[in-house]
């Protein structure tokens, strides 16, 4: 079995506890390192700490479920990452909630960010574009893993940030 | 600042603050174990389930208080059934059978009409993570960790009338086996092949020993089976991908039976199944009953012949769904078990059932009675544990350490060196802050440390050879000079200390360590001979 890919281990500012990594890669490795960034980027994805938290749970517990499968993936994260996003698609959908724009009701769970015209560009994506914008620019990922993580081309990802990167600038430029 | 870095400024100081949600891997794992179990129970017998148009109950029913192991349900009381008439009492309690709970403890064997009983497995191996009846007065069941010398995973049995295990099935090293269910003469299987990444439903005869395939798939990362339900005769096949499109398919079993066949009510072009948890199949395979949703949970009866949908019922958080011919169903919810009847056009939950021994994983319930031999044990009675004793090291002279530290390391040494699993576990027990792997949530202690050894240790790690060899290496004192380290490398980094360890490890063992830092398994004992941590990793 092959080790825990380096690469895509993601450094949070805070110190690792003191732990155990055994040899083998463990479902605890995966689940220690990675439950806490998957979450924040799925907050930041879905604009709803609280459902980010409900759809980061469900991915891990599926990772568990099919651990000897999701262990020997190349990119662990980017795996429960989609997995949560999946699934909280699917739930908002049952929610009925807006699913043209996947807008999230205004609650008190909802983020934002601190500036209201790069707010409101992310607001108005897709949650497909959100998911690329977040991946690159929040987890810093290359555009080949985003493209495998979300399973979408690669040519894909970089029209989407493309995209996403043009209408930032027209909102600053309409800006006063 | 251009806008890709404001934009990616905004994003961390966004994210990086966003106050996190609580931990609970042991929530994770349970949730896990449920969904890898599918189906469970369709217990065999002559009774056939109602089948005219089943009606709920509106009583709102008290559940009990969930038990304190996970901490973290807040299961809603049941809502208003959605559909369905006023029902009235309910029509009887079973008189015979009852339930068994597959927990962190066990098996709880828990009659309708009597005193439950825990079924136990060898030390070390006490938690099951199903457990099923077997039609014939006994019991099959999978381990979370399989008592050696039995495989990983092994399908085991305990026969009407025996007191020891028997192995069924067991995987090879690169496969997983997840039991299903016991229908008839038949036990349900499904064997997934992580290597050439296949998957088979598959139907083992208890009589004969013949085993069949019954439905396989490739594996993908994008296309899961959810759940599998069989009255025997068909089996149905919950699919989902991980765009969100489900739907069920169906596969016959008596290969005379093909064609036509009965009512799918979410045929793959519609890409419209829910989010299945787990299914149920009338024993006459005339009604599916189908779990889904998160919170509330939804159970929805689907008669196969029409179509249409006889009863939906919401629920509190609920992951796992059993159902007897007579009629009983159970269901296993985070941490609550919810019990009820479909008799006689009702469905009615019981008003409280109490909460299982230990941690519970699954539940199935049995018609009829058990008759297990007294003295009946879940384990191999051979003792083994996952590990090679290390014979005839040679230990250093430890003489010159604090008389406390000296003697604490050699009791440690011994100990693993003996493979001596309980001694351990009572040297880890003497320090209640003793770090011996990951905490988490609450779950820690020597005892959680200990499992975690020999899950690992399960999986081809051998864990305490390789502290017994650590051991015989040399010490050194810490930075801070509060503790003893074994091996010395940890706290020098000296080419000397590396080359001292590289003696009693595998060139595998030493790139895995992690030169030039070194993160393998260290052991560390405190001046006043308190035994502090033995840990890997960084």
């Amino acid at each position: 079995m092959e080790e825990t890919t380096e690469e895509l281990v993601i450094d949070l500012d805070e110190p690792a506890p003191p732990a155990t990594r055994l040899r083998q890669p463990a479902f605890e490795d995966f689940y220690r390192i990675q439950r806490e960034p998957v979450f924040r980027a799925l907050a930041l994805t879905l604009r709803d700490r609280e459902l980010a938290g409900e759809a980061v749970d469900e991915a891990m517990a599926r990772a568990y479920q099919h651990w000897r499968s999701v262990s020997g993936y190349d990119n662990q994260p980017g795996w429960a990452y989609t997995v949560g996003l999946n699934w909280a698609r699917t739930r908002m959908r049952m929610r009925k909630r807006e699913i043209i724009t996947d807008t999230v009701p205004d609650r008190a769970v909802e983020i934002h960010l601190p500036r209201p015209e790069l707010d409101r560009v992310l607001a108005q994506l897709d949650l497909r574009s959100r998911a690329v914008v977040v991946l690159r620019y929040y987890l810093d990922w290359s555009y080949e893993d985003i493209a495998a993580a979300l399973r979408i081309p690669l040519g894909t990802v970089k029209s989407r940030l493309h995209r996403t990167l043009a209408a930032i600038k027209e909102q600053l430029e309409e800006k006063p | 600042m251009n806008v890709e870095e404001e934009l990616a400024r905004q994003l961390r100081e966004t994210g990086d603050v966003i106050a996190p949600t609580l931990p609970d891997i042991e929530r994770a794992k349970a949730r896990g174990r449920q969904r890898r179990q599918g189906a469970i129970t369709l217990a065999v017998g002559a009774g056939l389930l109602a089948t005219a148009a089943v009606v709920v109950g509106p009583r709102l029913v008290s559940l009990p208080n969930g038990a304190a192991a996970s901490g973290a349900t807040t299961a809603a009381a049941p809502t208003t059934p959605v559909t369905g008439s006023p029902g009235t009492t309910m029509a009887g309690e079973p008189s015979t059978g009852g339930l068994l709970i597959a927990s962190a403890e066990g098996i709880e064997v828990r009659p309708f009409d009597g005193e439950p009983a825990l079924l136990r497995s060898d030390p070390f191996y006490e938690s099951i993570i199903s457990a099923l009846p077997d039609g014939d007065g006994g019991i099959v069941f999978q381990h979370d960790i399989t008592p050696l010398p039995w495989p990983q995973g092994s399908i085991l049995q305990v026969a009407t009338g025996t007191q020891e295990a028997r192995v069924l099935v067991a995987p090879d090293d690169h496969q997983t086996i997840d039991l299903l269910d016991v229908v008839g003469d038949d036990l349900f299987y499904v064997l997934d092949d992580q290597v050439d990444l296949w998957s088979e439903h598959r139907l083992l005869s208890l009589s004969s020993g013949e085993v069949r395939t019954v439905y396989a798939r490739e594996m993908t990362d994008q296309l899961a089976v959810q759940a599998a339900a069989t009255d025997g005769r068909l089996l149905v096949v919950a699919v989902r991908e991980e765009n969100g499109c489900g739907w069920l398919e169906y596969s016959w079993i008596d290969e005379t039976s093909t064609g036509g066949g009965p009512y799918n009510p979410y045929p793959q072009e519609s890409c419209a199944a829910p989010d299945v948890i787990d299914m149920r199949l009338a024993a006459d395979g005339s009604v599916l009953y189908v779990l889904s949703g998160d919170d509330p949970t939804r159970l929805e009866g689907r008669d196969l012949t029409t179509g249409d949908s006889v009863f939906q019922y919401d629920l509190p958080v609920t992951r796992q769904l059993s159902l007897a011919p007579g009629g009983t169903l159970a269901m296993f919810g985070e941490d609550k078990l919810l019990v009820g009847r479909l008799e006689g056009g009702r469905f009615e939950l019981r008003p409280e059932e109490p909460d299982p021994t230990g941690l519970p994983v699954a539940v199935a319930v049995y018609d009829g009675d058990l008759t297990l031999a007294p003295g009946a044990t879940l384990g191999s009675g051979t003792g083994q544990l996952p590990c090679t004793p290390l014979v005839g090291a040679p230990y250093p002279d430890l003489a010159a350490l604090p008389g406390p530290v000296a003697r604490t390391a050699t009791s440690v040494a011994a100990a693993a060196a003996e493979c001596d699993f309980p001694a351990i576990l009572e040297l880890m027990a003497a320090n209640p802050d003793f770090s011996g792997s990951f905490a988490y949530a609450g779950r820690d202690g020597s005892d959680f440390f200990i499992h975690s050894w020999i899950a690992e240790s399960r999986r081809g790690s051998d864990v305490l050879n390789q502290i017994a060899r650590i051991m015989t290496t040399r010490p050194a004192l810490a930075e801070d000079g509060s503790y003893y380290v074994w091996p010395a490398v940890f706290a020098t980094g000296a080419d000397v200390d590396w080359e001292d360890l590289a003696n009693v490890l595998t060139p595998e063992e030493l790139e895995v360590a992690g030169a030039p830092a070194y993160l393998g398994w260290r052991v560390g004992i405190a001046r006043d001979g308190t035994w502090m941590f033995a840990v890997a990793g960084d």
